[in-house]
């Protein structure tokens, strides 16, 4: 479903990513640990076009989304952008916008959809995430979990065929953290979507996860599935971060 | 205390009676003046804007220039050069388009740097979450940055107007019949510039102060929705 081969990544003069080479089937539920600065949200800002790789090659469904000597090609982008969803950590909604106009703007200004047709799709989508009460508020008058869900519904909206999850709950607050964690749960045991995640939530990683990748200095240390990686991990690297992050006193 | 000097104004109002008439008329040239070359540099301002960002430097590196030498030459250089030198060159205009031109253009030099630092104020997020719902360019600009750019850049925008409004007295030096214009025709008429210049004062204080009240108003407005 999504390839990275051989990927690079420098930002002036620090490489973020080096020789990065990962694979995520279709369907399937990828989340990716590391420490900060390892390179993670690069990873997924690549593959929607966020990023220019310095060298290496991304493919989306067999379709070149970034390839050698990695020019910009807008045709290319705009079709993997139209097959993916991407949720920041910062939510990133649309100020100036009702909670429902969000979440049909990909719909109206994108897909080109009349606005009476688009708003009641989604409607639909904002019911998914248990907003649908919320469609007439401003994004400053949600709570940070509900903007969060309302981003969640924004991309999902879009049909995408590959969701991102970039950090979602890293800037909520701990009590609303639950609340997005549980839709992201959700869509991952209920739909047939790939999913790549980045998170530091570990106990919501190996409920959701068919695989945890763990990212360091740029590269995949290791991936396996969650009991393999939490139980039993190969590298001394992955161990010397599982034991920090799980047991940090 | 010397306020001996007091004694020697020789306040006549009969006369104020009498050129006031004229005066307003003037004004009333000045506010047009104003109207016009505000819409002329809100709207070039913008333009100007987003093609400095262009990157293509086919259409950024000559706007730069431009734009770099309006601002660093005197607005009533600018005057004299479209209003004297032009006809030369073959271009005639009417005093009242020269100096709403000349006025214009050269304040769409400071717009448009007010529009850019609104468009800049707009956090990265906004584009990256446009870009990822692969928004056209033009819905991005017309749908996302701009509805927040430009709100923010109304407070500027609004002291700029003022400004300008205030520099139409310079088209005075281009026979423009604005207020300053008919206040020194007035004075050198009847060699009476005491009242003339003074209501003219007044007449501009009139509209400038309260204008930048409800300047400040709308940047309160702006700073806490």
């Amino acid at each position: 479903m999504v390839e990275y081969v051989d990927v690079c990544k420098h930002f002036g003069d620090t490489m973020v990513l080096e020789a990065l080479n990962l694979s995520v089937g279709g369907a399937e539920k990828l989340v990716i640990i590391g420490p900060s600065g390892s390179g993670k949200t690069t990873i997924l800002r690549l593959l929607i076009g966020l990023e220019r790789p310095t060298s290496g090659r991304i493919l989306l469904e067999g379709d070149v989304v970034w390839d050698e000597p990695g020019k910009l090609n807008e045709q290319r982008l705009r079709k993997a952008r139209l097959r993916l969803g991407f949720v920041f950590q910062q939510f990133n909604l649309f100020p100036h916008m009702t909670a429902l106009r969000n979440v049909a703007s990909g719909l109206i200004y994108t897909r080109g959809m009349n606005i009476k047709a688009a708003e009641e799709r989604a409607h639909d989508t904002m019911r998914l995430v248990g907003l649908d009460k919320k469609a007439g508020s401003y994004p400053s008058q949600l709570s940070g979990g509900q903007q969060q869900r309302v981003a969640i519904a924004r991309a999902l909206a879009m049909d995408p065929h590959v969701m991102l999850f970039d950090e979602p709950t890293s800037a909520l607050d701990p009590e609303l953290v639950g609340e997005v964690l549980q839709v992201i749960a959700d869509l991952a045991h209920r739909t047939n979507m790939t999913m790549l995640l980045v998170t530091h939530e570990m106990r919501f990683a190996r409920k959701v996860a068919d695989r945890i990748a763990f990212c360091d200095h740029g590269r995949i240390v290791e991936a396996a599935t969650p009991e393999r990686i939490l139980t039993e991990p190969q590298e001394e690297r992955t161990r010397e971060f599982l034991k920090a992050v799980l047991e940090p006193v | 205390m010397h306020w001996d000097w007091i004694a020697q104004v020789q306040w006549d109002w009969s006369f104020v009676e009498e050129i006031l008439p004229r005066l307003l008329d003037g004004f009333k040239l000045t506010v047009l003046a104003t109207v016009l070359a505000s819409a002329l540099s809100l709207v070039l301002g913008l333009a100007i804007a987003l093609a400095k960002r262009s990157p293509r430097r086919v259409v950024s590196m000559p706007i730069y220039g431009a734009t770099e030498f309006i601002r660093r030459t005197p607005l009533l250089v600018q005057l004299y050069f479209i209003f004297y030198v032009l006809p030369t060159l073959g271009i005639t205009l009417e005093p009242l388009a020269a100096g709403v031109i000349g006025l214009g253009v050269h304040y769409s030099t400071y717009t448009s740097e007010i529009y850019r630092g609104g468009i800049d104020s707009i956090h990265r997020g906004q584009w990256d979450a446009a870009t990822a719902l692969a928004f056209p360019r033009v819905r991005t600009w017309r749908n996302v940055i701009l509805p927040q750019a430009i709100p923010r850049s109304l407070p500027a925008l609004g002291n700029t107007v003022i400004a300008m409004f205030k520099e139409t007295a310079l088209l005075s030096a281009i026979t423009v019949q604005e207020l300053l214009g008919v206040g020194r025709e007035i004075g050198a008429e009847t060699y009476d510039t005491l009242e003339p210049l003074t209501i003219a004062a007044v007449l501009y204080f009139a509209v400038s102060y309260p204008s930048s009240v409800l300047v400040r108003a709308l940047e309160r407005r702006v700073a806490h929705p």
